[in-house]
């Protein structure tokens, strides 16, 4: 059997955990411009919460998405309204915002840590026979990650297309201020953001502890940096530049993962440092290239 | 004075002067040139392992731990060979991770940068000896009997608080001379309106990679003061969350106050983390710990939110008013 097409597999799976994450930090940021460093600790409370209604109330792998999407919306709000907001009311700037995050991240981690302890958990799920394809291997709770990612995005980029909250994100994203005076309720825009951001990052928490066949408090935020690595190569803000970025840093990842294991986030880090080299902004910077320049003198 | 508890105090001093320096070019490259340098616990860490192969002597392979290059050097080279790497470092690491706009982005990419490092120096054994790091790192100016490893008497021990606190000295003369000079004026313009200082003609970029080298240097010095002093390196000793400690020692002493951060060294690293020890055990193993961590993270917003110049404030800079008739003074030094 071929080992490029075995790894093509499973780089589809893992550009679509990429994808539903890398989209939902990079929508979230394009709205807000915050720099979330506690994204990936939601993802894994997400992961947790899903794991509660999966195994300990018994309840099928469904609901378990659904429980852990809403508590990555939900969470993410909160922590936008709790925490976030009251800092830029006063002014803070992005640099300082950063480090708000970094503290909020820790704050969640260690919660966490006392909270489920650092013992290895996994979801319960029925064992059914592998599904063959074009000779990729898929398991069913693979194909489920596939069809969740690929459903997920069209159903954003519907949003985004043709809903009048999609145009207002849009706008918000571009022109915070043009769009505030044009009459669209940025605060709204900006809550929807979270909300919906934070929907994808509950659902990719569970969809990488899906994938993963054990995981601890820390999973989240190990897969961080990779996440940052797509949203940072399709343009931080652009949403399709992240689902670009997602596919192609899954599929090399577990390409390099046929060389040696270990270069799996290797590479992805490689990818990220030779970006920002050839081009600091990303690959679709062209439209968002005044917006960076604009943030950067805050 | 009981020896033991003799050695607590000189433990807790070393550390003290080690943080110290540590903090001040923590400060510098965060409070004078606007870097959040997420990669700032790998500096200290180049600076130990640096100094730990200038003086362990030849790698023979034959011992138990195996490391590149390898040589015995005699006191202070092994210090300034560590800030000699460090600012080299911290060149070769600013040279790209500089590149973004925007100073989100460069933390992000030092991070990334930061744990790279790691994963390195684990899976590379021939460099530091990996997971398990080097030990045995000789004390400057004392000579144990060949082939014994003997841990070096009281009196040696408060010598070297000595050596330590005399560099201290050393290093924030050198800091407060850079900070008080032009130069840190020009700094300060560049952190508060950087627009406003690059139309004057400063290239921003190679400014901060400046402080970023002499911080990075600074930084170096540090781990290779505790290294000779604790005589072991290994890459638990340089987690990710040990930079976060430092960032929380300048938040809450006071970003651009080298007194202040100085204190935030020693209330947030020496108090809040040792007070810990005296309270009974409770919990599950890492439970303390744990709320430790989440302790810090409340210090540093509470601290950013009802306070974020900090316990003692950047000094307003008064600067004289120059008489009516004097020509105006230059705004940049060329």
């Amino acid at each position: 059997m071929n080992q490029e097409i075995l790894a093509i597999g499973f780089g589809l799976v893992t550009a679509s955990i990429l994808a539903l994450s890398a989209v939902g930090f990079t929508l979230q940021f394009g709205v807000t411009n915050i720099f979330n460093l506690a994204f990936g600790h939601v993802m894994t409370i997400s992961a947790f919460v899903a794991y509660v209604v999966n195994v300990d109330a018994r309840l099928g792998i469904g609901f378990a998405l659904a429980a852990g999407a809403a508590t990555g919306a939900i969470g993410s709000v909160l922590i936008n309204r709790l925490i976030y907001r009251p800092f830029l009311l006063r002014g803070a700037t992005l640099f300082t915002m950063v480090i708000v995050t970094l503290a909020t991240g820790a704050i969640l981690l260690n919660a966490l840590q006392i909270v489920v302890g650092t013992d290895f958990h996994s979801y319960t799920i029925v064992q059914q026979s592998s599904v063959h394809f074009l000779g990729m291997i898929f398991t069913p709770r693979q194909l489920l990650i596939i069809g969740l990612a690929v459903g997920s995005m069209l159903a954003l980029h519907g949003v985004l297309r043709h809903t009048r909250l999609g145009k207002a994100m849009r706008a918000t994203q571009v022109n915070a201020e043009l769009a505030r005076s044009c009459g669209i309720a940025t605060d709204l825009v900006t809550d929807m953001a979270w909300l919906v951001s934070g929907a994808f990052c509950g659902l990719a928490g569970v969809a990488l502890a899906l994938n993963l066949s054990a995981f601890s408090f820390t999973f989240g935020n190990d897969f961080l940096l990779v996440i940052v690595a797509c949203a940072v190569l399709g343009s931080v803000g652009h949403v399709y530049g992240a689902l670009v970025g997602a596919v192609v840093i899954g599929l090399a990842s577990e390409e390099a993962a046929i060389v040696a294991p270990d270069l799996k986030e290797v590479v992805a880090f490689a990818i990220l440092v030779l970006i920002l080299l050839a081009r600091p902004n990303g690959l679709f910077s062209r439209t968002f290239t005044q917006q960076m320049n604009v943030s950067a003198q805050q | 004075m009981s020896i033991a508890y003799q050695t607590y105090v000189i433990t807790l001093l070393v550390y003290f002067g080690v943080n110290a320096i540590a903090v001040w070019a923590l400060n510098l490259q965060y409070a004078y040139a606007g870097i959040l340098n997420f990669a700032f616990i790998m500096f200290q860490a180049a600076g130990a392992y640096s100094a730990a192969v200038l003086t362990l002597g030849p790698s023979t392979g034959a011992t138990f731990q195996s490391y590149f290059f390898g040589a015995s050097l005699p006191f202070p080279l092994p210090w300034l060979g560590a800030a000699a790497v460090g600012a080299v470092l911290a060149l070769l690491i600013g040279a790209f991770a500089m590149r973004p706009a925007r100073r989100d982005f460069q933390a992000m990419v030092m991070l990334v940068v930061s744990i790279i490092a790691a994963t390195l120096v684990v899976s590379e054994g021939s460099w530091f000896n990996g997971q398990r790091g080097l030990a045995f790192v000789p004390h400057p100016f004392f000579h144990a009997a060949a082939g014994n490893f003997a841990s070096p008497g009281i009196g040696y021990q408060w010598f070297y608080v000595g050596l330590t606190f005399a560099t201290c000295v050393v290093v924030y003369v050198l800091v407060h001379l850079i900070t008080s000079s032009p130069w840190g004026r020009r700094l300060r313009a560049l952190r508060d309106n950087p627009e406003a200082i690059e139309s004057l003609g400063v290239n921003i970029r190679r400014e901060s990679l400046k402080v970023f080298m002499i911080g990075g240097a600074i930084a170096s010095l540090s781990g290779a003061i505790l290294v000779q002093y604790i005589g072991s390196w290994s890459p638990g000793s340089w987690a990710t969350p040990e930079t976060f400690l430092y960032l929380a020692a300048v938040i809450v002493g006071g970003a651009g106050n080298n007194f202040g951060v100085t204190i935030g060294a020693a209330l947030v690293l020496g108090v809040f983390m040792e007070v810990v020890l005296y309270l009974p055990n409770f919990g599950a193993t890492g439970v303390a710990e744990a709320i430790q961590f989440m302790l810090i993270g409340v210090l540093i917003l509470a601290f950013l939110y009802w306070r974020p110049q900090g316990l003692i404030p950047e000094r307003r800079r008064r600067f004289a008013r120059r008489a009516a008739d004097a020509p105006p003074a230059p705004l940049v030094e060329s």
